[in-house]
């Protein structure tokens, strides 16, 4: 797999390792701390006693039948980055304090991303509840959305408009802007028309 | 590959990081989309909203044209976010507020803190709102707001006691039945607009009134909606954190004033047509107003000096409008502090351009409005380009001698 961007952290030989298994039944191995980023990770080493480090290097791989070998390989170079990250005490501590190095390091990475690649972190993000990942998946996604028209986002996505006419006239009446807007389409309109006429008789 | 694999969960946070107007778009893309945006609560995190924003064109006449009706409009923005909005304002642009917008505000956003129906023509009544949230209310204005039915406007009146929590109220132009009940308010003021052009407000409302609000710190009176007295005054001067006042229209035989300088505390004065005030009047007024950061004084005729304003050691903004008998001399003190960040002398036609270029080569000033000065001349402009770096407002309109901007 291609190298991560500039200065990316690998766990040091000392860290304990967690070990993870893909939907492809490969095996990956993850810091400890970087582990605990993930809420669902969380949860397991509870309810299975991976509470100390004798425990955990003991472990069975735990299967992350929703995540792909390629999802889970990025996953874990974004955890371990994070790994020094406060977590738990704080709701969205990530947007609170911006390191700008982090920054700069998670820029890099969510631009490797393929559109595709994107798609399958973020479900891979959620599935594991990573929160600062999901937020910045979601960012990105969100970049690529905005200011493009109803019918654009369905073009290039490919999404079917699946509304009845009856439907599509009814979300048409609710759009609390509809209405201005066509209020306002047709008071240019007569404008224009306004401002063609001289124009054509001299 | 697409979007599409996404799941609603993944989604809902995505259309977080989208503007409102896009979510609303967004619901006609397809069912998922549209089933996320009304199901999932995308919206908790608008806490305000200015409906006029949402309306795309700045015409002040289009809003009040009769076949336009804001309500589907308001509807539709006040079913998606109004349960967790806790200011909203209808923008101030004389849009027609009828009995169908007041009733969606009042089913909708129980949680305001802040209202603003400031500058609005309201058809019915708004009692539905405040009785949902009367007890919230922070911050309320109907500033310049008028009424179809001048009666479905003095039901508000019925609410005032209830406002406990209000902090600033802006009754700009409202009717002398609102004005004198005004007084039901319990004294949590901090800022008050009583201006009227109609002086019809008793006497004894103001008085109490003012009585009872204690904490104001800014109170505009602009033009005062009574003839001042000897105790408006001296409850006036009783309110010990008063720092802002603005007052207009006092007439000639009105000797007190005066008395405006026991406010020791006042940051900013405003006097318009204070017919009343004289040299003697304004030199008693600023030499004990130490702390003064703000002074105006448009239209008042008979002040035949300005000596006094070399009291004013602090001032970031001075406006002196309409009165020939300030001349450079009195202005010098206050260029040499170099604090000034707006200046406006209009129509003070003793003012030379020896006075602006003074003061312009002391400070670094962001308003200049110098309207009217007959005696300013090119080299004014020429001290602005090469000494004024924050200037973001210069008028020189109505100056005869300027030939050319630079």
């Amino acid at each position: 797999m291609a190298d991560g961007p500039s200065g990316a952290k690998k766990c040091r030989d000392d860290d304990v390792l967690f070990r993870v298994k893909s939907k492809e039944d490969r095996e990956y191995t993850l810091s400890k701390k970087a582990a605990q980023l993930s809420g669902t990770i969380h949860h397991y080493s509870e309810n299975y006693g991976l509470d100390n480090d004798e425990a955990i290097m003991k472990m069975e791989p735990m299967s992350l039948l929703e995540v792909s070998s390629e999802s889970l390989h990025h996953i874990i170079r974004w955890c371990e980055q994070h790994r020094n990250c406060p977590i738990w005490e704080e709701e969205k501590w990530w947007q609170n304090e911006r390191d700008a190095e982090l920054t700069k390091w998670e820029d890099e990475f969510m631009a490797e991303m393929t559109s595709e690649t994107l798609y399958n972190l973020f479900l891979a993000a959620n599935f594991l509840d990573i929160k600062c990942l999901l937020d910045k998946c979601a960012q990105s996604v969100a970049d690529m959305i905005k200011g493009k028209s109803v019918d654009e986002i369905r073009e290039i996505w490919m999404l079917e408009n699946d509304f009845t006419p009856e439907e599509e006239e009814k979300i048409k009446n609710e759009n609390p802007w509809e209405a201005i807007l066509r209020y306002q389409e047709q008071l240019e309109k007569e404008k224009e028309e306004q401002a063609s006429q001289p124009a054509a008789s001299s | 590959m697409s979007i599409y694999i996404l799941d609603s969960d993944c989604l809902s946070i995505i259309f977080h990081y989208l503007h409102f107007a896009e979510r609303v778009k967004f619901e006609a893309v397809c069912r998922k989309w549209r089933g996320v945006l009304l199901r999932y609560s995308i919206n908790t995190d608008i806490r305000s909203i200015d409906i006029s924003k949402f309306l795309k064109t700045a015409n002040t006449d289009y809003y009040q044209q009769d076949s336009l009706s804001f309500e589907p409009t308001t509807i539709g923005i006040l079913e998606r976010c109004g349960p967790y909005l806790e200011e909203l304002s209808l923008g101030g642009r004389w849009m027609k507020i009828t009995q169908g917008v007041s009733d969606t505000i009042a089913s909708y956003c129980y949680r305001l803190r802040v209202l603003d129906l400031g500058a609005v023509i309201i058809h019915g009544d708004i009692s539905a709102i405040l009785e949902e949230v009367a007890d919230n209310l922070e911050v309320f204005s109907l500033e310049d707001t008028s009424w179809v039915d001048p009666n479905a406007s003095k039901l508000i009146t019925r609410y005032f006691d209830r406002m406990k929590k209000l902090r600033r109220l802006n009754m700009r132009a409202q009717s002398k039945y609102i004005l004198n009940q005004l007084h039901d308010i319990t004294g949590t003021l901090q800022s008050l607009d009583i201006s009227t052009a109609l002086r019809e407000m008793s006497n004894s409302s103001l008085l109490s009134l003012l009585g009872k609000q204690q904490k104001l710190k800014e109170l505009f009176m602009y033009p005062s909606p009574v003839l001042l007295n000897d105790e408006m005054i001296s409850m006036l001067v009783e309110l010990k954190e008063l720092k802002t006042l603005r007052i207009s229209h006092v007439p000639n035989d009105n000797y007190i004033v005066e008395f405006l300088g026991q406010i020791e505390a006042m940051k900013e004065l405003k006097l318009r047509e204070v017919r009343a005030l004289t040299e003697e009047g304004l030199q008693a007024i600023l030499s004990n107003l130490q702390k003064l950061k703000i002074l105006s004084i448009a239209k008042c005729q008979n002040v035949f000096g300005f000596n006094a304003l070399d009291h004013c050691h602090s001032l970031v903004e001075l406006e002196i409008t309409d009165n020939s008998n300030l001349i450079d001399e009195d202005l010098f003190s206050i260029f040499d502090m170099g604090l000034l960040k707006i200046l406006r002398i209009s129509r003070c036609n003793n003012v030379s351009h020896e006075a602006i270029m003074h003061a312009l080569q002391r400070n670094q000033i962001e308003t200049l409005d110098l309207t009217g000065s007959t005696m300013m001349t090119d080299e004014v402009l020429f001290a602005i380009a090469s000494t004024q770096q924050e200037l973001s407002y210069l008028s020189v309109n109505g100056c005869p001698k300027i030939s050319r901007l630079p």
